[in-house]
């Protein structure tokens, strides 16, 4: 079983990387914060430090991010191709497909798994009218609001797809069952809602010096049975590995429990 | 910039195409969209189209969900039916049906939905390739990355939400919160949507941060200025807030085409929307009738 852990360009400069890294395969970048997004010069870092290509990752990427990121792409082609790249935007494959087919190793991330499967992937909440109030965590299992899998299939020849991922065991065995795709697992760690508007920076932020770090805070309602964790400026809950005879990656973010944080709070316009 | 309103009755499409509303857009509750807001039955849609044609507006249908394969067949056939009866457009947001539905050589003027996750102009290619042929943008899309993205799509049609009234905290469709009072697991007893919650990190208070009304505002202002078409105002069940955030859209864009600058124009959206208080209209998920009314011309 391959183990992947994603690491930004800056904390993989800093001391003690390799430590964390431990063997497994390196993933450059972040999936939800575009600030994070690796230069060439971050990947010739990585690949000096580990004596492997690290598989790059892209998030959401508005404009400016995009024309970034097609930089590394260029210089990619040229000194590294074959490289993996996990693509979380629709924007950057069809651009890789237009300039670069054949030339990179194509994973679906997480966010595009999730746009053809966006209902059935929501977690079990608090006071569940499902019947399934006490378990906590499972997932949700209804087969409502799917792309149909004939399409998914075509897409994934269309776009020389070779991975999935996702987080998600309903859209793992929907894979599993249904293509013969390399499936990555993430956990402990399942997507609950992304956003630009990052905690850490209280807002929309143009450039960005990462105060986030690893940092990640446990965060609590009463009206939901379990905890959210902030991380970046995404939120998450927890997830459980699953086991499958397709699984051959897992891939998992480094963390650092944290409290004491200072958090910006706005209490926002229309908001009750 | 026009106005496009989400409606769910002939009741509402008769107020609001009498009142400033350029365009509406609903959904069939049977041919369901993204949101539960529709026609309970397809007379009064069709009335509805008929009304807007005869005052020269448009009419916009949504099927903006993802939807299981067997249905397609419906949908082709429901949209083909409206189009029949003078239908302007469908909105779409699942790649799989535009391909379905230009397989079967159906291309009416598409319309992306903004839970197309389109954030870059190579998004809009894609989907351009599709037959989309107006793009709803995700409202944490900055006007100025929005005009680098519309440098080489001069004839695009535009859409965008009013700012300082719906400014989403979390980007759709990647925010996998339970909906509040849904079916969804947890949603039955969720007093409110996740991102408006207050949590506490440790000891200390933690809400899932937005924007500003400043920086709403300036939005607005730059969305204006830099030439975006359409404004929309986005259908539900809660018709008094419906008709209030309709209000308020068309004051404010009725200031900015008197020229005001983007100084007054912040200030002004800064003071109406501290004013007026649409939280006191309660939630947009709540089911509130159509409010009595003077009848037009009394």
């Amino acid at each position: 079983m391959e183990k992947a852990i994603i690491l930004s360009p800056s904390r993989i400069c800093r001391p003690g990387a390799l430590k964390l890294i431990n063997g497994a395969t390196v993933y450059l970048g972040d999936e939800f914060c575009a600030h994070k997004q690796p230069s060439f010069r971050d990947f010739a870092a990585a690949r000096e430090l580990t004596g492997r290509n690290p598989v790059l990752v892209s998030s959401l990427l508005t404009e400016p991010f995009l024309k970034k990121y097609i930089a590394l792409l260029s210089e990619c082609a040229k000194k590294a191709p074959g490289t993996e790249i996990v693509v979380n935007d629709l924007g950057l494959l069809n651009f890789i497909d237009k300039n670069y087919r054949g030339v990179f190793s194509i994973t679906l991330g997480r966010l595009i798994t999730y746009l053809f499967d966006p209902k059935n992937t929501r977690v079990l909440g608090s006071r569940s009218d499902q019947g399934l109030a006490g378990k906590k965590m499972k997932v949700w299992e209804a087969t409502l609001e799917a792309t149909p899998t004939p399409y998914i299939k075509r897409f994934l020849k269309r776009y020389l797809v070779e991975r999935i991922e996702t987080d998600s065991e309903r859209i793992f065995r929907k894979y599993a069952k249904n293509t013969k795709v390399k499936i990555s697992f993430y956990s402990p760690m399942r997507l609950m809602a992304m956003t630009r508007f990052c905690p850490f920076r209280g807002g929309m932020a143009l450039e960005c010096k990462e105060p986030c770090g690893t940092r990640l805070l446990k965060i609590k309602t009463p009206h939901l049975d379990y905890p959210l964790f902030s991380k970046g400026n995404a939120y998450f809950v927890k997830n459980r590995p699953v086991k499958h005879p397709r699984l051959d990656r897992t891939v998992t973010i480094p963390y650092m429990s944290s409290t004491g944080l200072k958090v910006y709070m706005n209490e926002g316009s229309l908001r009750g | 910039m026009r106005i496009t309103v989400g409606i769910k009755s002939l009741k509402e499409a008769d107020y609001f195409l009498h009142n400033g509303a350029d365009e509406i857009y609903f959904s069939l509750k049977s041919v369901p969209g993204h949101r539960s807001a529709a026609f309970s039955n397809e007379k009064e849609l069709l009335d509805s189209i008929k009304l807007a044609l005869k005052l020269r507006k448009s009419t916009m249908l949504g099927m903006n969900a993802v939807y299981p394969r067997e249905k397609y067949p419906v949908l082709l056939k429901h949209a083909r039916r409206m189009m029949d009866h003078g239908l302007d457009g469908v909105i779409v947001r699942d790649p799989a049906l535009l391909e379905y539905f230009n397989e079967k050589n159906f291309r009416p003027f598409f319309v992306s939905s903004i839970l197309s996750a389109c954030f870059n102009s190579q998004a809009m290619e894609f989907y351009q390739d599709l037959g989309i042929r107006r793009f709803t943008f995700h409202s944490q899309i900055l006007p100025e990355d929005l005009a680098m993205m519309l440098k080489g799509a001069a004839k695009t049609e535009t859409v965008v939400f009013a700012p300082c009234i719906f400014l989403a905290a979390n980007i759709v469709p990647y925010c996998l919160c339970p909906y509040p009072e849904s079916k969804d697991p947890g949603g039955a007893a969720l007093p409110d949507h996740a991102c408006t919650l207050r949590y506490k990190c440790g000891e200390q208070d933690f809400r899932m941060l937005d924007s500003n009304l400043y920086m709403q505002a300036g939005m607005f202002y730059d969305f204006y200025k830099m030439g975006v078409q359409w404004l929309k105002v986005p259908r539900q069940l809660n018709t008094p807030k419906l008709i209030a955030d309709f209000k308020v859209t068309c004051y404010l864009n009725e200031l900015l085409g008197k020229g005001v600058d983007r100084k007054a124009f912040t200030a002004a959206v800064a003071e109406l929307v501290q004013r007026v208080d649409m939280n006191k209209y309660g939630k947009s998920y709540h089911f509130k009738p159509f409010p009595d009314m003077p009848a037009r011309g009394a």
